[in-house]
């Protein structure tokens, strides 16, 4: 409950309108709230409780001295003079790991947007409290089977990894995972909001036929310093959070400041194998300095991670000794660092958000005495993206800039390249490549906003270019919303998509510089139902039509085959009661199916057929118990037909079967989760236990074959895992 | 924690050591320059066993490289040891083995001259002081070759050799055998256990296996210099007490009512009878010394061959398909025993 305290001058008294607002993206209204106004002495001279607006209008003459209380919000005052309106901002009474963003409060051009929910990020068994992991849980995001090197594609709505696009502040960045999705690349406790865009997303976005994510770091200044450290099995980090500066009306301070990192640890606690003469170590940070606050504000940021390992070429354990000594290493090392600035300025009726940025990715591995494969790019980037809202009309504008120095340099190391493929894709193409490629991209957008009673239509367009291509792409995109009260939103979308290959499959030899433009024609028809505010309903159909998707054999360079079409439905419910309970689930049926020169189907490489998963999680006196459940139809993969002998060599070369031909087994697993937290003077403990569970017939991981490719077996993966994890908070 | 994170392979029921099933197990032709003949030969290994009572089906040809080796090729000759003429640019040999409808291909990038790999012209064998099943240190690469081997070809099941194959300094050795397991410790030099798919993880026993059946086993050992140099040596080790045999070179073939060797170079007119349990499908039953120098008939003619063959009889005619063993029975040939198999030095 709340406590408001005014400085009462009876004189001259106005009427002073307070909105009570939530720090947070969306910058909710508190209603409740209760408002009490101070007198001298600081007793209670009047008190009013916030209406569904969350607004209280008070008496007060002169300066004024308010204290605010809401529950699960902090506690806060404020102070000022006269009457007015004023917003008052409430801060989450616990330092909150991540925001909830209720799909369907925010309308925008995008016909489907999944956003990960701060309490499912925390809460979900299985994803070690990182809100990006659970993305690959999200409806028409491929199901992977975790530890295993392919387990961080993301593969959404039967699109490729290269497909998609990710965003952190409005700056790109080059992958989204640590060594076999183990964690993501960025502290989950600096996101605020996370957001999935699967498919005929608006023209916002441009240079992807697959999905958009985009995450956004905290914007709403801290009151006072608070952090948290924490440890699980993968990695330890912290991360604080602080305002500084001289205060101003309010008490506040104009700036503040956050920072976190996080490292992997098994390479401190013990030697490496045979196997991983140096076991994955990765980490990630970030910092940022910022003024303002989540409405009108600017700062600057550094950020970055790194992943390295170094493992032998081979399977040790199918080899001889002497074999074993004679195979080399692969050094592997991969990582960002990244510098951006951003800016906002919102308000009810427009928004403006820019970001510039600048970074550096370099990925290398080396073989030893063979040689190796090194990769540097340069990226700097802007993009603008502005919104003005009337109460029928509105309007979306923006534009992107990227300019990319990209070295790339690979050596023949032989046979052996084909090995480390998964750490050097360069190396197993067998072609020395020393070059530079210099690039511009571009892309300028507007979509209208028309409210029709029931009805909003979102027509947009946005326009590409790319220094690599002699083309203009224009691509239309148009979104419908059809709102039946305020518990039903029927909506459809359509657009054209279109985008340039990665800057590495351009270099001759290892790629090939007049690889096409993919496109693809996307539409998509929804339903959304909420039921008595708690909960929600969500059918999603979708149909993409593409041209010249590519394709990327190991082997040699990517080429494009001329069509592909993947077609799908999701189903997704959930139900809460906030700090509860809360359950969802989710079904996602589709099929992707690529068409070569010859117009024979091919599997793409994301056409799982059919995945799902529930999950339930009730938090009680302290305690959080919770367990999740998923399922998925196998991945296809490409069989070996046999081999014939290198009798010069003494090895075998495989005989590729039919593309995508084959399948994994069905994936299950379960995850199980139970947490207790203990509340003490100031900070709080939580301890997390879960358990992992994958059925033996699930276990596979990927193929391998035998030494002469007439057996195909499964790399295996463990069956039962505990963990354990600690945080706490200040 | 990352060792239960990483995945782990299931191990396969065989691997390149084994010479089971029908597999193509060793190519080899001579260095040669464009327009020079040469004879080509491969070593076939069908059910498991270095001979045929059907031999495969052998057939040549020569394409640009490896990946039009795996497309029909025009053939060039036919048969176990063809003479074929080195093309100039087309320098890739093709080979393929037929045998049961099933097919088996190879190829072998012509060496240049002056090339010069020779297969390995002995054998240096030995039982090993290793426990039936070591552990620890003992699988550990460095200590097992501090270990010094003892005398003879013969290991009870489970025991474990060390062989070491004749070949210059720098030739890697790759050893196959018809039963057993093998862990190559040096260019030239392994262990091999009676024991069939022992596995191992770093210095654990993964999988005891299973102890091999006490019997004769072939080894072949294919040594493999440049791309495309590679030769092929073959010869017998013992599960349980050597049965009594003869050497015909590094070969072993078994025999009964031979008269007692003497000397090198004297031959032996024997009667040969199939039997399936033998290294090449045949043994030897008594017989008379002969002189080698005397001997026109040699009675090798006689056996099913393709291309025919004459001359004292080789074990290795049967490994390469030249021969079958089917139709033998009773023949009399000329044999030259040794008295041990040839030693790597």
């Amino acid at each position: 409950m709340v406590t408001v305290t005014l400085l009462a001058q009876l004189a001259y008294a106005d009427d002073l309108v307070v909105t009570l607002r939530a720090e947070g993206l969306d910058g909710s209204v508190v209603p409740g709230a209760v408002v009490t106004l101070l007198g001298p002495g600081g007793e209670s001279a009047a008190e009013q409780v916030a209406d569904p607006s969350g607004r209280a209008t008070l008496d007060v003459t002169g300066a004024w001295h308010l204290s605010v209380t809401a529950d699960g919000f902090r506690p806060t005052e404020a102070r000022g003079t006269g009457g007015g309106e004023r917003v008052v901002w409430l801060e989450p009474g616990k330092p909150a790991v991540l925001e909830v963003v209720v799909e369907g409060l925010k309308v925008t051009a995008d016909a489907t947007r999944y956003a990960v929910d701060g309490e499912q990020a925390v809460e979900t068994p299985g994803t070690l409290e990182d809100a990006v992991r659970l993305v690959q849980a999200l409806p028409g995001v491929t199901v992977q089977r975790e530890y295993s090197p392919s387990s961080g594609d993301l593969s959404v709505r039967g699109s490729t990894t290269g497909d998609s696009r990710y965003f952190l502040d409005g700056i790109e960045i080059p992958y989204l995972y640590h060594y076999n999705q183990y964690a993501s690349v960025f502290p989950a406790t600096q996101i605020a909001s996370l957001e999935l865009f699967p498919s005929t997303f608006s023209a916002r976005y441009g240079d992807s036929v697959g999905a958009v994510i985009e995450a956004r770091s905290h914007e709403a200044p801290p009151t006072e310093l608070h952090g948290s450290a924490h440890v699980n099995f993968v990695m330890a980090g912290g991360d604080v959070t602080a305002p500084f500066g001289r205060p101003g009306v309010g008490g506040k301070r104009p700036w503040w400041f956050s920072a976190a990192a996080r490292r992997s640890y098994q390479d401190l606690a013990g030697e490496g194998s045979l196997q991983y003469p140096l076991w994955p170590v990765f980490g990630d940070f970030v910092a940022r300095a910022e003024r303002g606050n989540d409405r009108h504000g600017t700062g600057v940021f550094v950020f970055g991670a790194s992943d390295r390992w170094t493992r032998a070429a081979g399977e040790l354990d199918t080899l001889d000794p002497y074999e074993a000594t004679a195979i080399p290493a692969v050094d592997h090392r991969q990582g960002f660092e990244g510098v951006g600035v951003r800016t906002r300025s919102v308000t009810d009726a427009r928004s403006v958000r820019a970001a510039v940025g600048l970074v550096h990715h370099a990925r290398g591995a080396e073989l030893a005495d063979l040689g190796g494969e090194r990769l540097s790019q340069w990226t700097a980037s802007s993009r603008t993206d502005a919104t003005w809202r009337a109460d029928r009309t509105g309007f979306d504008a923006g534009w992107e800039l990227v300019a990319r120095r990209v070295a790339y340099q690979v050596d023949d190391v032989g046979p052996a390249g084909l090995r480390v493929a998964e750490e050097g894709p360069g190396l197993a193409r067998g072609v020395a490549v020393d070059d530079t490629l210099l690039r511009a991209q571009g892309g300028v957008y507007g979509t209208a906003h028309f409210q029709a009673g029931d009805f909003r239509l979102m027509p947009g367009v946005r326009v590409s270019a790319d220094s690599t291509a002699a083309e203009l792409p224009v691509d239309p995109r148009a979104a419908v919303r059809w709102t039946l009260g305020d518990q039903t939103v029927f909506k459809a979308a359509a657009g054209h998509y279109s985008q340039r290959p990665d800057s590495e499959q351009l270099f001759p030899g290892t790629g090939d510089p007049d690889l096409p433009t993919t496109k693809s024609d996307q539409v998509s028809l929804g339903w959304e139902q909420t039921v008595a505010g708690r909960l929600e309903l969500g059918v999603e159909t979708y149909h993409k039509a593409l041209r010249d998707p590519l394709l990327f054999p190991i082997d040699r360079p990517a080429y494009a085959v001329p069509s592909g079409r993947a077609t799908g439905a999701e189903l997704i419910t959930r139900y809460r009661i906030r700090e509860l309970v809360f359950l969802w689930g989710w079904l996602a049926v589709q099929q992707t199916v690529l068409q070569d020169e010859a117009g024979e189907p091919i599997p793409g490489d994301g056409d799982q057929r059919l995945a799902g998963g529930a999950v339930v999680s009730f938090d009680t006196r302290g305690w959080n118990v919770g367990a999740r459940y998923r399922f998925a139809s196998g991945l296809p993969f490409t069989p070996l037909d046999g081999s014939v002998y290198d009798a010069g060599r003494d090895s075998w070369v495989p005989v590729v079967g039919d593309l995508n031909s084959d399948r994994l087994p069905v994936y299950h697993k379960v995850d199980l989760r139970a947490a207790k937290t203990w509340d003490l003077r100031g900070w709080s403990l939580t301890l997390t236990t879960e358990l992992w569970l994958v059925p033996k017939s699930s276990a596979a991981l990927y193929p391998i074959w035998n030494y002469d490719y007439t057996e195909q077996g499964f790399v295996v993966g463990p069956t039962l895992l505990p963990l354990l994890g600690a945080r706490v908070r200040f | 924690m990352w060792p239960l994170l990483l995945g782990c392979q299931e191990p396969f029921g065989t691997d390149r050591h084994d010479l089971v099933g029908f597999r193509l197990a060793a190519v080899q032709a001579p260095a040669v320059a464009a327009g020079t003949p040469f004879v080509p030969r491969a070593a076939v290994i069908v059910d498991g066993r270095a001979w045929a009572t059907e031999p495969a089906v052998l057939t040549w040809g020569f394409v640009a490289d490896e990946d039009a080796a795996l497309e029909p090729f025009e053939v060039a000759a036919t048969g176990a040891a063809p003479t074929l003429v080195a093309p100039e640019t087309t320098r890739t040999l093709v080979v393929s083995a037929t045998h049961g409808g099933v097919e088996r291909r190879a190829f072998l990038t012509l060496a240049a001259p002056p090339g010069g790999v020779r297969a390995p012209t002995g054998f240096d064998v030995g039982p090993l002081p290793l426990p039936k099943a070591p552990t620890g240190e003992q699988l550990v690469r460095d200590a097992r070759l501090a270990l010094v081997p003892g005398e003879g070809r013969a290991v009870e099941r489970r025991g474990w050799l060390r062989l070491v194959a004749g070949v210059p300094e720098g030739v890697l050795v790759r050893f196959m055998a018809t039963a057993g397991t093998f862990l190559e410790l040096e260019a030239a030099v392994t262990d091999w256990t009676a024991t069939d798919d022992l596995h191992l993880d770093e210095d654990e026993v993964d999988d005891p296996g299973t102890p091999i059946p006490r019997g004769t086993v072939t080894v072949l050992a294919l040594a493999v210099a440049d791309v495309g140099e590679t030769a092929f040596t073959a010869t017998e080790v013992f599960v349980g007490p050597a049965p009594d045999g003869v050497w015909l070179g590094s070969r072993f073939v078994p025999a009964t009512g031979l008269p007692a060797f003497t000397e090198p170079g004297l031959g032996v007119r024997t009667v040969l009878r199939e039997d399936a349990e033998a290294p090449s499908g045949l043994r030897l039953e008594g017989g008379t010394r002969v002189d080698p120098a005397t001997v026109t008939d040699w009675g090798t003619p006689d056996l099913s061959c393709d291309p025919a063959v004459d001359g004292p009889l080789d074990p290795d005619w049967f490994l390469t398909q030249r021969c079958s063993p089917a139709g033998a029975d009773g023949l009399e040939v000329v044999v030259v025993p040794s008295p041990t198999p040839p030693g790597a030095r």
